[in-house]
């Protein structure tokens, strides 16, 4: 067992120094940095050790906890949408062989367009005045003005979302299907077993490990959505759309509150992780 | 597969149309604009007629240069591609199928490497790589992108692995196959479907990741999505390029998938080698 | 005896013309020589992708030709160029030799000692073109001084010098019928272009019809506007509140010069004042402009959905190009209106050196060729806003329709006045020209800077949230203002 062990990490090695070089080097200067005060701004702050002020500060920042709960409103929303119809794609695509390849790679393409440009095109789609939907919508009366200057640009975002990251949820649990074992929808078939029922049965439990895992993948991805958000609105009307994302960015990369930024970056780290983790724990993947 | 009913089947064709639909609409519709002018692009109604012109096409390519940057973003997202299975399927293996001390633990610091917005590692990462001497290379923009690709690979690959019985490996040890055959010659194959899904999507992440992108690739190695921004100006948004250049980045991605579908579908094999 | 005067006159002045080659032969400076030492060398600068920029990359050429020097030029997003600097700045990774970046960061890169200053360049007369007059050959001296210079020293040379004024559909303004409808209804005649927000408010309101109901004597096909404005958060929208503010009579700081810090006096009657016009405005504007940046409200002139709009001069050409716009040659151009001052904003993004380039000397050998007229005029004729003076006395660029209003606005000389009626759109429209500054009593604008101390950049984050927030409904003007006073006040105690 000792011997296999050593072997096993081995295998692992490769893997283990790219994360320790690329990852934990870089995050613990980050946390070095979140201890100290330093802005290219605000120029007292020099870079002097502050201890745990800017996370005092940040849990002390309304703005930031709304932030997360803006967060969480795009999120939810969005990835219970991407799993149910990404699950439902996957399931219609399987039915289909020779059309298969065909569908997917037409499925596949708002994946392939990068999230800025997804961003671009919701602009110019949801625009009262140039844009097709946007035009539609106000003849139709849905909306008085352009839906991403009120405060339902949340859902413009929900959109965009879904419309990009579906087709990930829909191939993988194609692919999972495609890779389950053959004999036990014989067997149930045999047996007399109803579509409804091998599916609720058979197809669901096989699925539920790559089901949690896409969850996974897409959370932690979602929970830090920015480029298309900053694109198309950048966390506005007001703040209506700011995720943790877009204030973290806000006060490092544009009012260049170093340290501050940072300390926000950590704590999205924190939350993502401690999610992930109660995931992982109640899901026994 | 199994026996389908007429009407059945017509459901499943009908349902296919509409998620063909929605899925291509939005992106027909910016291809469309793609052979517009400024004046139909933006016009204040929905027309259907228009002069079509081609002149976006070179503008944004040649002009702008996004022939470049779109050499760059194939080069980056095949290395990160390569590296992170090279990396990441080893470790799903061993993972998965060895007795790994704190294996919990381990993949879930693995999975962790997601998790921070790219702003925390940004700068740090930036005056790292500018130590190390990389800065502006492609290998920069790729080292940044295969701690991300490979959480994704572990992940994925690994719950295929998982997937696969252990009598099947212990019967090849027992065919006196050594621990990298059997992994070789059985492991892998079985595992095909969730590693191009996830060679996919670290391709897919990787085509359209922006922070990184933008702070390490510099002039050398800069990908599209940091050059994409730069159409948004106080001149105008130029809408036409900006679709051009959207339009064919998505053939690569999409040649791709077309390539390696069978690949996807060798997993039905599966319940026969099982037997 | 005429005949011999002439070729005496002839002779004398070619006499002279050859005296003058010689000694320039002789003495003259070359770029060439100046660069020797860096031939084969490759210049790196960074700067937004904008066409004159563009225009540049193909200028450029010339340089490189003469003096065997590669110019690499990245071009990135407004706010790509700002990461991207001060990313490269902070790393001390000395990768761009040469930075074009908007002026306002210069407080920021001087206090941190990013960048050098120039002097040691200006006065080098090695790395000196005597044909380049860097004293007075630029149009307004106050503007160069904003937006290259930081506490008495220079810092910068410009690559635009940018304003924003008004843009109005003359061919509706001037139509007799609408003159004739206007006069009625609101008992003066219709102002051509409107000078004061009173003026502007009656005709934007006049202008907004809906689908169907004619106008100058056209039946619509689509709902149109009097006004347009940027509303979106967005930096965009902290320029706009800037022109009213600013013509209101408010300042967000008091300060003399953009680089001076003072109390802040942004909650102030006038400043509410000018939200709260902002806010009343948005009845005559498309019902989208929550969500217009720069590309909305251009678009929305453009495809002839407005009557008048306030935006960038050196996004103008975009509006006069007929490949662009629909509306080309039936916008002209006046300034800001009058509230309590008659105003131009300075903007306009800056080249300089940082502390790390690795070929200073060669970068300013590079912006000093860039500012020859030459060069400038080709990127004029691409959009740009020149900063140097004789650029203005091309032909070529005086022909343009916005130039004659953008350049007034900046050096205060009239290269042609438009009056109503005139079917040609360029000139400066006489009622503009004429009209009182109340801040100073006479025609004179007063040219307002901007902050470009370091702290001026999270002051505009939070300029343009309250004032997006007030747009929406969600604060009263009052309360925006009052919050944003607050704010800054506590960035400024920092």
């Amino acid at each position: 067992m000792e011997v296999e062990s050593k072997k096993a990490m081995v295998w692992l090695l490769p893997c283990m120094v790219l994360l320790f070089i690329v990852d934990i080097i870089p995050f613990l200067v980050a946390i070095g940095e979140s201890f100290r005060a330093l802005s290219f701004t605000l120029l007292s702050q020099r870079g002097q050790w502050v201890g745990l002020d800017n996370y005092r500060k940040a849990l002390n920042d309304p703005v930031f906890l709304e932030s997360i709960l803006t967060t969480f409103k795009i999120l939810v929303p969005a990835l219970s949408i991407e799993l149910l119809l990404g699950l439902g794609i996957g399931l219609l695509l399987a039915q289909f062989q020779r059309a298969r390849r065909f569908l997917m790679s037409i499925i596949a393409i708002p994946m392939m367009i990068a999230p800025v440009v997804i961003g671009m095109m919701g602009v110019l789609a949801l625009n009262s005045e140039f844009g097709p939907i946007g035009i539609i919508l106000r003849n139709f009366n849905l909306v008085e003005k352009a839906i991403l200057g009120t405060s339902l640009a949340w859902i413009a975002i929900v959109i965009l979302d879904i419309y990009q990251w579906t087709p990930l949820a829909a191939i993988i649990f194609l692919a999972g299907i495609l890779a389950m074992p053959q004999e036990p929808f014989e067997a149930a078939q045999i047996d007399g077993a109803s579509s409804w029922q091998r599916f609720l049965f058979l197809t669901l439990p096989m699925l539920k490990n790559l089901f949690a895992v896409v969850l996974f993948l897409r959370f932690i991805d979602a929970f830090k959505m920015f480029d298309k958000i900053w694109i198309a609105t950048e966390g506005g009307p007001g703040r209506t759309t700011q995720t943790v994302s877009i204030y973290a960015f806000r006060h490092g990369f544009l009012r260049w509150n170093l340290s501050y930024g940072t300390t926000l970056a950590l704590l999205i780290f924190l939350v993502s992780f401690i999610v992930t983790y109660l995931f992982v724990k109640f899901s026994k993947v | 597969m199994l026996r389908k009913k007429k009407w059945q089947e017509a459901i499943w064709i009908l349902l296919a149309i509409v998620i063909v639909t929605l899925a291509l609409g939005p992106y027909l519709w910016f291809v469309m604009i793609s052979f517009k002018d400024r004046t139909d692009i933006l016009s204040p109604t929905i027309r259907f007629l228009f002069k079509p012109t081609l002149s976006n096409y070179p503008k944004i390519f040649i002009d702008r240069e996004f022939i470049i940057f779109l050499k760059n973003s194939i080069i980056v997202a095949l290395g990160t591609v390569a590296i992170s299975l090279i990396v990441g399927i080893p470790a799903a293996y061993s993972l998965s199928k060895m007795p790994v001390v704190g294996r919990k633990h381990i993949m879930f610091f693995i999975l962790s490497s997601r998790m921070a917005p790219p702003i925390t590692i940004a700068i740090p990462l930036y005056i790292l790589f500018q130590k190390i001497g990389i800065l502006g290379h492609y290998s920069a923009v790729i080292i940044s992108h295969v701690t991300f690709g490979m959480a994704l690979v572990v992940w994925l690959v690994k719950t295929f692995f998982d997937d696969i019985p252990s009598d099947l490996e212990d019967a090849g040890r027992v065919d006196g196959c050594s621990r990298f055959n059997v992994f070789r010659y059985i492991m892998l194959p079985l595992a095909l479907p969730g590693i191009v899904v996830s060679a996919l999507f670290v391709f897919v992440f990787s085509w359209s990741e922006f922070l990184f992108a933008l702070i390490l690739s510099g002039h050398d190695a800069r990908t599209m999505p940091p050059a994409f921004p730069g159409l948004i100006t106080p001149h105008g948004t130029f809408w036409g390029q900006c679709a051009a250049a959207a339009t064919i980045s998505t053939i690569p991605g999409v040649l791709l998938i077309l390539l390696f579908h069978k690949y996807l579908v060798r997993g039905l094999t599966f319940g026969a080698v099982k037997g | 005896m005429k005949r011999k005067i002439k070729c005496l006159l002839i002779v004398f002045s070619s006499l002279l013309i050859m005296i003058g080659g010689y000694s320039y032969s002789a003495f003259a400076w070359s770029l060439k020589e100046a660069t020797e030492p860096w031939r084969g060398k490759t210049l790196r600068m960074i700067g937004e992708s904008l066409p004159p920029l563009q225009a540049l990359e193909e200028v450029k050429k010339e340089f490189e030709k003469i003096t065997g020097v590669k110019v690499i030029i990245e071009m990135y997003g407004h706010e790509e160029v700002v990461e991207r600097t001060t990313t490269d700045l902070v790393g001390k990774t000395g990768i761009y030799d040469l930075l074009d970046n908007p002026h306002r960061e210069l407080g920021r890169y001087v206090e941190l000692g990013w960048i050098q200053p120039l002097d040691k360049f200006v006065n080098e007369t090695k790395l000196r073109d005597p044909n380049l007059d860097l004293e007075k050959g630029f149009i307004n001296r106050k503007w160069l001084y904003e937006t290259c210079f930081y506490k008495g020293k220079q810092y910068g040379l410009p690559f635009h010098q940018i304003s924003m004024y008004l843009w109005y559909r003359f061919d509706l303004l001037e139509n007799p019928q609408e003159r004739m409808v206007f006069k009625a209804k609101y008992g003066y005649e219709l102002p051509s272009p409107p000078i004061n927000w009173k003026e502007l408010r009656d005709v934007a309101e006049f202008f907004t019809r809906k689908k169907g109901e004619t106008l100058a004597g056209k039946i619509l096909d689509h709902d149109f506007y009097g006004f347009s404005i940027t509303g979106k958060r967005h930096v965009a929208t902290w320029y706009s509140f800037l022109n009213l503010l600013y013509s209101f009579g408010g300042r967000v700081i008091d300060q003399p010069r953009g680089d001076t810090k003072g109390p802040v006096i942004l909650d102030s009657p006038e400043a509410i004042e000018a939200l709260k016009y902002y806010v009343d405005i948005l009845k005559y504007c498309p019902p989208g402009t929550l969500t217009y940046g720069w590309d909305e409200e251009q678009a929305a002139m453009q495809q002839g959905l407005v009557a008048m709009g306030i935006n960038w001069d050196d996004a103008t050409w975009a509006v006069c190009d007929p490949e662009q716009s629909v509306v080309a040659g039936k916008v002209a151009f006046s300034g800001v209106p009058i509230g309590k001052e008659k105003i131009a904003q300075i903007e306009g993004w800056t080249y300089m050196i940082p502390s790390t380039s690795r070929k200073p000397e060669l970068a300013w050998l590079f912006i000093q060729w860039v500012m020859h007229p030459e060069v400038q005029i080709a990127q004029q004729l691409r959009g740009g806003e020149s900063a140097i003076d004789a650029v203005y006395y091309d032909p070529r660029i005086r022909k343009l329709p916005y130039v004659p209003t953008a350049y007034y606005l900046k050096s205060g000389k009239v290269i042609k006045v438009r009056h109503v009626g005139d079917p040609d759109p360029g000139g400066v429209p006489a009622r503009y020209l004429e009209a009182i500054n109340p801040r100073t009593g006479n025609t004179e604008v007063t040219r307002v800077p901007k902050p470009t101390f370091p702290e001026q950049e999270p002051i505009t984050d939070i300029i343009k949230l309250h004032v997006n927030q007030a747009l929406r409904g969600v604060m009263t003007p009052k309360e925006a203002i009052d919050k944003m006073a607050q704010e800054i006040r506590s960035i400024m105690k920092q």
